[in-house]
């Protein structure tokens, strides 16, 4: 009888049980990961930040005035997003930014899981390895709020990972402060490793490169400069020895480029292991694929803005380090005559304007890029430690190490042109700002009267110059514009100033919608 | 499981004990009452028994083996009200009992189908419709639900595709959700299924639970209806076998009209740059065919007082309208039952058995995209005999598409099921009923050296496979209790139902061959696996549904109707916190002819009243999600390896459970005139709280951006009503006509709660490349299906669109911002509505169904990128040369402008069927006791005022939330004639 009564109970409890049995997942009380598996996801977003789709690439070139998305045959019209971008048009609703915020937070938070997952004991860490693990994290941590920082100034600071409930913004000031204090914090414990072990992760030389890089940034976030700061952090890089510019530009950006001196931190990518990035898809035009023997139709959209182009000297090598220019055709005759001329951003063919070609396009190349994005190079460093020097008024001092950066550019044509001197870089920009008309010409505006020397009254232009054709298409010309006070207030190609507060972005729709506690930025 | 067991077998032995009965025999005729006219082939069965008898040609019948004492008899036939008559009967001797029955437009007698059992038709209180196989859309049929498309009000069936291996879309009472399945719940002979599980010649009738009163005893699955298919069983009676066949042929509905390479060199010199290529082809012509489809049916039956038996096999063999779209289905079944001591033991065992083997490889709607797309002055060939390619942005010659891409998928399902029921007294019936359904798919395709993957993408040679199973297991006890004391009829049924459900699948897919010749089947030759660029991907899930129901159904004098029903439910994939519900639902009837005061109204047979309220349930799409857990994901070059990583899989949702509609019909049927006038009205409205939304949330505290929650609240409410008319009624001819009409309104009350929050509105649906704007809007308080985009008023003289910006002042298109869209229309059909006709002249008979949908707009995407004169890299329709406006042609890139959104409204013939019936041949020594041939036709004819190809579009979209968006890729509808014949031996 009793058998009996077990055997109902067991019936009865196995005709009710609902419990559910996952078979490709991980349950909490399995969860033991290894030091790489542990750490991936606070990396992995950086790769969806850089190089891949809406990535920084595309919005912190486009905003600015080298690269434009124009409409093209095959569409790129994408719902008015890209010439959002490019007229300074955009609203909370604009993808990219909200791709970024997406991307930083994720990382962000993931930072602060594994924290406490290391220092909870949830997943078993060695007590040796925790402080430079936990530095790592964090300094990595500060990087992403250093972009937001950067885009949207006023966000959220989130460490504890427990914390429920809505988070509090903080200003733009107080993230500034967090950041610097985080890096500056986190150097001693830091790996000073370089090559193959750190190789894509923070060790103590990235965080000194992000720390230069905030410092010089210093006056757009606070309203207080600190270029003195910049100083020593970059002397630290320099003195830590086994960095170095490359003899040849492109070499920071060749397939093979994780081996390259020049590089200090950087995104990796791999067309099978990590394949965020795609924007050679975006950029090169379809029938280049039989061109380079690509294993992939491109899809043909961003181009460089003319008025840049005409900006470089011509004996500068990186002009054709850096854009794919003239007739690209293959054996049949298919591929294209690229031009400079790009006639308007809502109307283009395949061939107006120059293609990026900084990042090395290889046969057999599919829609992932093995190139690994370079988040700090040590030209980089060298020449924001020329900002600064020429801003606290080492002109000269600065003009050597623009001339050292400079040297490779002009090694096959005119070693001489190399040489810069500090009154050239307290000369005003060569770039020509204006609307580029219809017809081509540079004037006030449309159908306006045509201009010359647009550039002319840039503080330290010929300095923005500089940057601007040494890191064309790293993702950098939006800061930079923003630091030497003209993204705002000039005008090109078919872009004309849409207000002073967007040097910040809008905090993304989403983000408001969902957390009630945050305030829109001014202007918005 | 083993006390149930035990239980059955010391109730069944006594049982055993029992002797065999004496029997007698009954003989009549059966006649129509109003004109006197002999029935052949009406039903003459013994209740409570599986004898039954089938009038011959003079009406009259005979049944044998009847146990002697007094027995009821019931005679029917379609469009005839049954008759039922006692007659008690000796040992060894014939009685005669002769029927007359009365001819009604609607049956009312009729036994429909309800969960868990069946009911007459004249007690039920909830909203049901039924549908049995004489009223079936005779015509090639795609799978159940087109047999029923038009038949009945408030269930729309659609058929958007002219794929062969495509479905029906079905849509009934409104749209009730935004994220959460839209499939009805489909029962099979009680077992969950699908529409396509049985062959459509196999069905005996299909009823649907509309309301929430009369699904709710399903519980979790049945907010979208419920289907019920009952399969054809043979009552007993003669060895019989029956043989049906058709054949078909299909035609383009209706051809897109685009430029010819006449057009392009007229147009050339007239400045348009196209490029002529110097040949023409008709690429329309090259990429379609005439196919010819063809199955064939065969059903035996037979047995006796003890054992019945159904065989049946249908062999189905459809070809698409492009070249090489073959599809071939085998369906097999058997159903045996088996009745013992004298009918206290009934053993039923099922088998059902499906392959579908169908051509797979090339994606057919690209293909006819590239067919419209492609230069008319190309050729198909280049000298080399190569496929001619351009290599121009998305531009692939269709027929290499096509041609160079081979492979299958089939599919096998096999459904077993046995069911026992014990009636240890006459009041009690108890059934156990278990099975089990296995499905799986093998599918794969290879391209040659000659396909574009390699002549472009330098790959040489494609190959994928997958296979995937489905098994799921089924376990149902119930008990029903029927009793009538003086004039209180009650019925109450209990039981338990258990169901488990396991989905796995793999697939595998490389490239780079050394050769072509191995296609699919030698995989391991394909280099890409180690160069790491092979995809490997393999899955497991399951869940669980478990319920226990109630319902009594409880009657007075057949006047005052009550049913009420409680299902307690649960549900593996709900949230640790919600893993169980209830879903009641009570509804009640009131029989008003019945009462005496109605007397004086004798035109009135028939009138009933009913209301109800019941509680159903939608049940997320997926196992897991509101479990915390982990998975190995993207990799991370850690110290020169490349490692996965580990993160969080989801946002753990607890609290996640079904949604929760609620439903309130009311409504009354009638039959008046001698019963020639009927009909039914509804009224309903119903209610999904805790509506399924995946909501953005805040990162941290969130893991990820989004969760799956249950917070919002969807309305539905409509009118739905019904009538059918005997026109004409004598012995040789019998007309009658049958409408009905449905309408639905919907409107999202409201998608946030304190917790979630979204703004007040979203988008849905897309154009694509190159416009890349979503094509609905919908906004909290609205309506689904919104059209959103920018709205066209007229065209400057450049060429380029004046749109009404946000505030409604005309500007040019170039200067707008996404803020200047505005809605433009509704893709969801505001009414529906069905007439169908039915003319029997002796033998003859002729059917006309005719249906059409109302109040509703249609993107016209077709107009949208083939409209276009300034994109000349591609073919486009002739009307891009039309002046837009009555101006001038568009000179702007494409755009989602309202002049492309077009009123939708249509009125189709939808079938017609002719045929004749011929009785008993005088051949093979009259062993063809029937036979009929008939023609048919379907899709014949549209009247509409929309452009495109055939306004009967999706009414959700890829998304499920973007209804009326005529794709440009849609797999182009298509007309079928066919011709059939059945013969019974």
């Amino acid at each position: 009888m009793r058998t009996a009564f077990a055997c109902l109970t067991l019936a009865l409890v196995a005709c009710t049980d609902l419990t559910e049995v996952p078979y490709g997942e991980v349950t909490e009380k399995n969860v033991k990961p290894s030091i790489g598996s542990l750490i991936a996801p606070a990396y992995t977003p950086l790769r969806r930040v850089w190089m891949g789709w809406y990535g920084n690439l595309d919005f912190q070139e486009e905003t600015a005035d080298e690269l434009l998305t124009p409409v093209r045959p095959n569409g790129w019209y994408d719902g008015g997003t890209y010439i959002s971008l490019h007229k300074h048009l955009w609203d909370a609703t604009q993808g990219q930014p909200a791709t970024l915020w997406g991307n930083a937070f994720s990382g962000i938070n993931n930072v602060n899981r594994i924290i406490y997952q290391i220092q909870a004991g949830v997943v078993p860490v060695p007590d040796t390895s925790k402080p430079r693990l936990i530095a790592e994290l964090r300094a990595l941590r500060a990087y992403n709020y250093s972009l937001l920082l950067d885009n949207f100034g006023n966000v959220p600071i989130v460490t504890d990972f427990k914390a429920t409930g809505l988070p509090d913004q903080a200003t733009r000031q107080q993230v500034y402060d967090f950041v610097v204090q985080e890096l500056t914090s986190t150097l001693p414990d830091l790996s000073p490793a370089k090559g193959t072990a750190m190789y894509g992760r923070m060790n103590r030389w990235a965080a000194y490169g992000i720390l230069a890089r905030v410092y010089l940034n210093a006056e757009v976030y606070t309203g207080t400069p600190h270029y003195d700061l910049v100083l020593p952090a970059t002397q630290a890089i320099m003195d830590s020895g086994g960095y170095a510019l490359e003899a040849k530009y492109r070499a920071p950006f060749a397939r093979n480029n994780d081996k390259s001196i020049e590089i200090i931190w950087a995104v990796p990518y791999d067309a099978i292991n990590a394949t965020e990035s795609n924007f050679h898809m975006k950029t090169l035009k379809p029938e280049l694929r039989f061109v380079f023997n690509l294993q992939a139709q491109p899809w043909g959209g961003s181009a460089s803005n003319p008025q840049f182009i005409d900006t470089y000297d011509s004996l500068d090598t990186r002009l054709h380090d850096t854009w794919l220019m003239g007739p690209q055709f293959d054996a049949q005759g298919r591929g294209y005559n690229f031009i400079e001329r790009v006639p308007r951003i809502d109307s283009t063919q395949f061939n107006n304007g120059y293609p990026v070609w900084k990042y090395e396009v290889y046969a057999g190349e599919t829609g992932a890029s093995d190139v690994d994005y370079p988040i700090i190079r040590y030209a980089e460093v060298l020449m924001m430690r020329a900002e600064a020097l020429l801003r606290t008024g080492q002109a000269d001092a600065a003009a050597a190490l623009v001339t050292q950066v400079r040297q490779r550019a002009f090694a096959a044509t005119d070693p001489a042109r190399a040489v810069v001197t500090g009154a050239e870089l307290m000369t005003g920009s060569r770039y020509n700002y204006g609307w580029e008309d219809i017809d081509g010409v540079v004037k006030t505006g449309p159908g306006g009267t045509p201009v010359t020397g647009g550039g002319g009254d840039v503080v330290y232009g010929r300095f923005l110059d500089e940057l601007g054709w040494e890191f064309a298409s790293e993702g950098h010309r939006r800061q930079d514009m923003i630091r030497f006070g003209i993204f705002t207030t000039k005008t090109w190609f078919n872009h004309a100033p849409n207000g002073a507060y967007r040097t910040l972005f809008a905090i993304p729709e989403n983000a408001m919608t969902t957390n009630s506690k945050l305030k829109q930025n001014p202007g918005y | 499981m083993r006390p149930v067991l035990v239980a059955l077998l010391l109730v069944v032995l006594p049982l055993a004990l029992c002797r065999a009965q004496d029997v007698g025999k009954v003989t009549g005729v059966v006649k129509d009452r109003t004109t006197a006219a002999p029935l052949a082939g009406a039903q003459v069965t013994v209740v409570g028994t599986r004898l039954v008898a089938v009038t011959d040609a003079a009406g009259g019948f005979a049944l044998d083996g009847i146990p002697v004492g007094t027995v009821t008899l019931r005679a029917r036939t379609i469009g005839y009200g049954s008759g039922e008559q006692a007659v008690s009967v000796a040992t060894g001797e014939a009685t005669t009992a002769d029927f007359e029955l009365q001819p009604q437009a609607v049956e009312l007698e009729g036994v429909v189908v309800v969960g868990y059992g069946t009911q007459r038709r004249d007690a039920i209180t909830g909203a049901v419709a039924s549908v049995t196989s004489d009223q079936f859309v005779e015509a090639p049929t795609r799978d159940a639900a087109s047999l029923i498309a038009g038949k009945i009000p408030g269930l729309a069936v659609t058929t958007p595709s002219g794929n062969p291996t495509a479905g029906t879309e079905i849509t009934l009472r409104g749209t009730p959700t935004i994220q959460g399945p839209r499939r009805p719940l489909v029962l099979v002979d009680g077992i969950p299924g699908s529409l396509s599980t049985v062959a459509p010649q196999d069905i005996e009738s299909i009823d649907v639970l509309k309301d929430g009163s009369a699904a709710a005893i399903y519980g979790s699955r049945a907010s979208n209806g419920v289907i019920l298919i009952t399969t054809k069983r043979n009552a007993g009676g003669k060895p019989t076998i029956r043989y049906e066949s058709y054949a078909s042929q299909q035609t383009l509905y209706r051809s897109p009209d685009f430029l010819t390479a006449a057009d392009y060199r007229r147009l050339i010199p007239q400045g348009y740059g196209f490029q002529d290529l110097g040949y023409s082809t008709d690429w329309q012509k090259l990429v379609l065919r005439s196919p010819a489809s063809a199955t064939q049916n065969l059903t035996i039956s037979g047995g006796d007082a003890a054992t019945n038996y159904t065989g049946a096999l249908t062999f189905d063999n459809r070809q698409g309208i492009f070249q090489r779209s073959d599809d071939h289905q085998l369906t097999g079944r058997v159903h045996v039952a088996h009745t013992m001591y004298d009918g206290r033991l009934v053993a039923d065992l099922n088998m059902l058995t499906r392959v579908e083997t169908s051509f797979f490889g090339p994606d057919y709607n690209y293909a006819w995209r590239q067919t419209l797309i492609r230069n008319p002055t190309d050729r198909v060939f280049d000298d080399q005999g190569m496929w001619q390619e351009r290599g121009t942005y998305f531009y692939v010659n269709p027929l290499g598409l096509i041609d160079e891409d081979n492979g299958s998928t089939e599919n096998r399902n096999l459904r077993l099921h046995g069911t026992l029921t014990l009636v240890p007294v006459s009041k009690l019936r108890l059934s156990i009923m278990g099975g089990t359904e296995r499905g799986s798919v093998q599918q794969g395709d290879a391209t040659t050296f000659r396909h574009v993957n390699t002549t472009q993408n330098g790959q040489n040679g494609t190959a994928y496979r997958y296979s995937g199973s489905d098994a799921s297991k089924i376990l149902e006890i119930t008990g029903t209790y029927a009793d009538r004391i003086e004039r209180h009829n009650v019925n109450l049924l209990g039981g338990y139902s258990y169901q488990d459900f396991e989905n796995d699948w793999f697939s595998f897919n490389t490239y780079n061959f050394p050769t072509d010749l191995f296609g699919t089947n030698r995989l391991q030759s394909g280099d890409a696996l180690a160069a790491g660029k092979a995809g490997v991907q393999s899955f497991k899930s399951s869940y669980k549904v478990i319920g226990f129901f109630g319902r009594l159904n409880y009657d007075w004098d057949n006047r005052f109707l009550l049913m009420g029903s409680l299902r307690y439910e649960g549900n593996s994939r709900f949230g640790a916190n919600h893993k169980w519900g209830f879903f009641p639902a009570i509804s009640g009837g009131w029989r008003v002819s019945r009462e005496a005061f109605m007397r004086g109204a004798p035109f009135v047979n028939d009138l009933k009243l009913r209301v109800g309220y019941g509680v159903t349930g939608i049940a997320p799409q997926n196992s897991y999600l509101s479990l915390t857990s982990y998975t190995y994901g993207s990799r991370f070059l850690y110290n020169g390896q490349w490692v996965q990583g580990l993160s969080p899989t989801r946002n753990p949702n607890p609290d996640l459970r079904w949604e929760r509609k609620g439903e309130i019909n009311l409504g009354a049927d009638f039959s008046l005139f001698d019963y020639r006038l009927a009909g039914s009205l509804d009224l309903y409205q119903r209610d999904t709280k805790d509506m399924l939304y995946n909501y953005s949330v805040p990162v941290p505290p969130y893991l990820f951006g989004s969760i799956l929650a249950n917070v919002g609240h969807m309305r539905n409410k409509g009118i739905e009503a019904q009538l059918t008319y005997d026109i004409i009624r004598s012995p040789a001819w019998r007309w009658t006509t049958s409408a009905n009409w449905s309408t639905n309104s919907n409107r999202l009350i409201s998608l946030s709660n304190d917790v979630y929050r979204t703004s007040d509105w979203f988008t849905a649906g897309y154009t694509g490349e190159p416009i890349q704007l979503p094509t609905h809007r919908i906004d909290v308080g609205g309506p689904i299906g919104n059209f959103y985009g920018y709205q066209s008023v007229d065209i400057d003289s450049a060429g380029e669109w004046i749109v009404l910006d946000r505030n409604g002042n005309r500007i040019p298109i170039r200067s707008v911002t996404l803020a200047d869209r505005r809605v433009l229309g509704n893709g969801l059909p505001k009414q529906y509505a069905a007439w169908s006709n039915t003319v029997r002249w002796n033998k003859a008979d002729l059917t006309v169904n005719m249906r059409g949908a109302f109040g509703f707009q249609i993107l016209n995407f077709q107009r949208m990128f083939y409209e276009n004169p300034t994109i000349l890299q591609y073919n486009m329709l002739r009307s891009a040369f039309d002046p837009v406006y009555g101006k001038r042609t568009v000179n702007y890139s494409l755009a989602l402008v309202s002049y492309y959104i077009e009123d939708g409204d249509y009125w189709k013939v939808d079938n017609v069927t002719l045929g004749y019936t011929l009785g008993q041949l005088r051949v093979l020594s009259n062993a063809i006791t029937n036979a009929r041939v008939y023609v048919s036709g379907r899709n014949l004819y549209t009247i509409t005022g929309y452009k495109g190809l055939d306004p009967e579009v999706s009414t959700r979209g890829p998304d499920g939330l973007s209804p009326g968006d005529d794709l440009r890729d849609k797999y182009p509808t298509t007309r079928v004639w066919s011709v059939g014949l059945s013969l019974t031996f």
